[in-house]
């Protein structure tokens, strides 16, 4: 009883002087919210190979976040919000979702004023609950990015991320084989490059590589059966689907145009397309278009 | 002659009450297409130096609101002290590389202690370190003769003596020469003179500060 009560007192001090450490940065803190709303159609939500297995539909996203920007010294910033998502699609609806997210970004200039080079650590969390309860999962993404610009027109950032997505639920199909589908990680790489010819005008590029875990769903099918770390029914897509989960690498290229209607908000217009090569030489391909209205105070 | 003396006196006085009337320049800014250019600079500089013999630097002030500097174009004569309020919540870190003053306000929050001296005629750009977005300007005239063209690209330069000024205009986003604007005007005693200048513009260049794109992850 007395050691437990050591450790809680020792927990508080550690809180306490947390507490005292964040206080002089609260203090030069700035509370910022905002919203976005995305519509976008994705040619290839099961990432299928098949043509005849991909499912395409489109989607309608919201949310909201509040957040505070600290300025802890001259050359370094950190920005820390919360909000929430939810999205819902026209035709399958069990992919519907509500998500909690949290986000950090510690940012640090490496000299004095706007073409100074930059590196940032970004940490992205959600909490995301499906309609379909086998997508349930938590999600974590940190990247460590560092960028530089070019000019008041140019900006080139670029850097790598780890994913991580831990299922809340696991059915599996297959004795001796884990149901937990969305069991996934993956490392990243990023290029990224944005040209503003004006100050209301930004288009951008990137291309990103991934390795890591993917899901497919297909019918069943032996090839991808024996290269399957997780397998479990996935009716979302219709009552004969399964999803497998799969290692592979997926290449993507964005283009994007981001118009300011303001200072605050903006109206962006996306094109992304990836391609996937996963083991046993199933590959996909997937495309997405999306136009979002985002808003930042 | 005592009772001539306020004939003379009658005739005397308007003559020497207009000879020391204020003359006034108005200018109006546009540019190629007529449209008012706001935010230029208007600088009378007269050739006769004796006329600023009682010019007087001042303490003057550029704000920073809502993340942004306000005025975003400030002229000051030279020798002038310019103090840098933050009226934001969060900290500001304000620079200049501008040869004709550099200067680093380290992060703060409220009024720095003192003020930044701009004792060389020049242009001097104005940045924070935390905002990249911001962008201000600093035009320190070595003439006490100075004003802005409001929205409707009007100016007016009043209180000046009856003498000869090479007037000239400045604007952040003009393609030519400043010197290039050169007039010559002289001033009779309470004249006003018109003057109207047309300058080349570039296209605002400022780092954007709307949101961007922000991607979502496909896996």
């Amino acid at each position: 009883m007395v050691v437990r009560c050591c450790a809680f007192v020792g927990r508080m001090r550690l809180a306490a002087a947390a507490l005292a450490a964040a206080v002089p940065l609260c203090a030069h803190g700035e509370p910022f919210y905002g919203a976005d709303v995305r519509y976008a159609y994705d040619d290839n939500l099961t990432l299928a190979s098949a043509a005849a297995d991909r499912r395409g539909d489109s989607l309608l996203a919201a949310g909201g976040y509040v957040g505070q920007f600290f300025v802890p010294s001259r050359d370094a910033t950190l920005e820390v919000s919360a909000g929430v998502h939810a999205t819902g699609y026209a035709r399958f609806t069990s992919l519907d979702e509500a998500s909690l997210e949290a986000s950090g970004t510690w940012r640090r200039k490496l000299g004095l004023g706007y073409a100074a080079p930059w590196i940032a650590l970004r940490a992205d969390a959600s909490h995301d609950d499906y309609r379909d309860d086998i997508r349930d999962s938590d999600r974590v993404e940190i990247a460590l990015v560092a960028g530089t610009r070019l000019s008041e027109r140019f900006d080139v950032s670029g850097g790598l991320a780890h994913d991580r997505r831990v299922a809340r639920n696991a059915v599996p199909a297959v004795p001796g084989i884990s149901g937990a589908l969305y069991d996934v990680a993956g490392d990243s790489l990023f290029v990224r490059g944005g040209y503003a010819p004006t100050p209301k005008l930004l288009f951008e590029a990137s291309l990103r590589a991934r390795r890591g875990d993917v899901v497919a769903t297909t019918p069943e099918g032996l090839s991808i059966f024996l290269v399957s770390s997780a397998i479990a029914a996935d009716p979302a897509f219709g009552p004969d689907r399964y999803g497998y989960r799969l290692r592979g690498t997926t290449t993507s290229a964005t283009i994007a145009m981001s118009y300011a209607i303001d200072e605050r908000s903006a109206l962006n217009v996306e094109f992304t397309h990836a391609s996937t090569s996963a083991a046993a030489g199933l590959d996909y391909r997937e495309n997405v278009v999306s136009a979002s209205w985002v808003l930042r105070y | 002659m005592h009772r001539l003396l306020p004939f003379v006196f009658l005739v005397l006085a308007p003559a020497l009450a207009l000879a020391q009337a204020p003359s006034t320049i108005h200018a109006t800014v546009v540019d190629a297409q007529s449209h008012p250019v706001a935010d230029a600079v208007v600088v009378a500089v007269s050739t006769d130096p004796s006329v600023m013999a009682d010019a007087r630097p001042r303490a003057e002030s550029l704000d920073q609101i809502d993340k942004e500097f306000v005025p975003k174009v400030k002229p000051v004569f030279v020798g002038s002290t310019v103090a840098f309020p933050n009226h934001d919540n969060v900290r500001h870190h304000v620079y200049s590389f501008s040869p004709a003053k550099r200067f680093e306000l380290p992060l703060y929050a409220g009024v720095p202690a003192q003020p930044v001296l701009f004792d060389k005629p020049g242009v001097v750009v104005l940045g924070c370190n935390i905002h990249d977005w911001m962008i201000g300007y600093i035009y320190v005239s070595e003439s006490p003769f100075y004003a802005k063209t409001d929205a409707r690209g009007h100016a007016t330069i009043a209180d000046l003596p009856a003498r000869t000024f090479v007037v000239r205009v400045w604007h952040p986003q003009m393609t030519g020469n400043e010197a290039d604007t050169r007039r010559r005007v002289t001033l009779a005693p309470g004249q006003r003179a018109d003057l109207t200048f047309t300058l080349a513009l570039a296209p605002e260049q400022r780092v954007r500060r709307a949101p961007g794109v922000e991607h979502a992850s496909h896996y």
